[in-house]
């Protein structure tokens, strides 16, 4: 098994996806794989809460295919990788009874560069398994140098002066595009550079230090945080895009979600693809 | 004496050793050619069964869309795939790979 899994990871191209920070030096990278045969995914950046797990979904169209949960613990100077049975409370919003998942909790020690792969799903009729591979990667930052990042942390929403109702982002997202979802006020959609294969975006968006100004159809917003959004402290312009009947595809129901890039793609599809 | 009474009487000369194997060697040859007929549509027939399986057992083409989505309940990293047919592994595998290994 350890040699098939180790000639898949020859196999098959690398596919980029950006790490999660668990801190300010060490991300954690997930990567799905096929195996025999496979391709396609895309990019995430995404901050994830220090002392908290990181809920994994696969699902088709039909509804939810797996879910576990992993945890990075750091015991001794080592990291551990735990990935365990999908939580329950989590689990039922999935909407799907019962979620396959984990009968049991497993504990790797994992080094930076190590991978933890671990099988998920497979096809009888093909042979083919999709496994994930789980690894630890350095982020260390390379310097101050502005890098073309949104940074979104423990914003609140405000609309012509009044905070939205479920208005407020209890973590937060890196990348060069954001997008947040609130229920009763839709969706919106940010990026520091033009988005062409999305051409609802307008470029009337400010953002100054911490505040991330802008006006759509006569509403003045701001989406104030708690520390910079730029990495240089300072200001930039932003396009944007607001759709207040959007509701997002993607599995994990609640009233407030947000991600970075690859939540972009997923909620507004890819239309880049098409030109 | 008439020619009924000399065929009763009449007994077949013995066959010759070198008739007993023209004989023999043209059976051979006929059962190999009856054999050597089939050979081209059993190896066809063969060889259909063959690629049917590895048709039927082919790797398809599959596409996933991953996403990384914040919620107050945490962070989900999500994969959507485009195909049905995969079932889940409650049990699979955990496999440590080395840096040094990958």
């Amino acid at each position: 098994m350890k040699n098939t899994l180790c000639a898949l990871l020859v196999a098959i191209p690398m596919l980029a996806q950006e790490p999660f920070p668990i801190n300010d030096q060490v991300g954690l990278r997930i990567l799905p794989r096929i195996y025999p045969k496979g391709n396609g995914m895309t990019n995430a950046h995404l901050s994830m809460k220090k002392d908290g797990p990181v809920h994994r979904v696969l699902r088709d169209s039909s509804g939810i295919l797996f879910a576990y949960d992993i945890e990075v613990k750091l015991v001794e100077g080592q990291y551990h990788i735990v990935t365990e049975p999908v939580n329950p409370a989590y689990a039922r919003t999935l909407r799907t009874e019962p979620v396959p998942t984990l009968r049991s909790v497993s504990d790797s020690v994992a080094g930076i560069g190590d991978s933890v792969i671990i099988e998920l799903l497979s096809n009888t009729a093909t042979g083919q398994r999709i496994v994930d591979d789980i690894k630890l990667v350095d982020i260390t930052p390379a310097g101050t140098a502005p890098d073309g990042m949104l940074h979104i942390e423990y914003a609140d929403l405000y609309a012509n002066g009044s905070k939205l109702p479920h208005g407020s982002i209890t973590g937060g997202a890196t990348g060069p595009q954001f997008v947040m979802y609130l229920e009763g006020s839709g969706g919106f959609f940010f990026s520091l550079m033009q988005p062409k294969e999305y051409p609802q975006f307008q470029k009337v968006g400010v953002v100054e230090g911490s505040t991330l100004k802008f006006v759509w159809e006569n509403r003045s917003y701001e989406l104030r945080c708690t520390a910079p959004i730029l990495s240089t402290g300072g200001g930039a312009e932003v396009w944007l895009f607001h759709d207040p009947n959007f509701r997002p595809k993607t599995a994990g129901a609640g009233a407030v979600q947000w991600g970075a890039e690859s939540a972009m793609k997923m909620w507004l599809g890819k239309e880049e693809e098409e030109h | 004496m008439d020619l009924r009474d000399l065929l009763v009487k009449w007994e077949a000369p013995e066959a010759s050793s070198a008739l007993d194997e023209r004989v023999y060697a043209a059976f051979k040859r006929s059962a190999r050619s009856r054999s050597n007929f089939w050979i081209p549509f059993a190896a066809a027939a063969a060889g259909g069964v063959v690629v049917a399986g590895l048709w039927m057992r082919r790797p398809v083409e599959i596409e996933m869309d991953s996403a990384v989505v914040s919620s107050p309940a945490g962070v989900t990293a999500e994969t959507e795939l485009n195909v049905t047919g995969f079932v889940p592994i409650t049990n699979g595998k955990i496999v440590v790979v080395r840096k040094a290994e990958n």
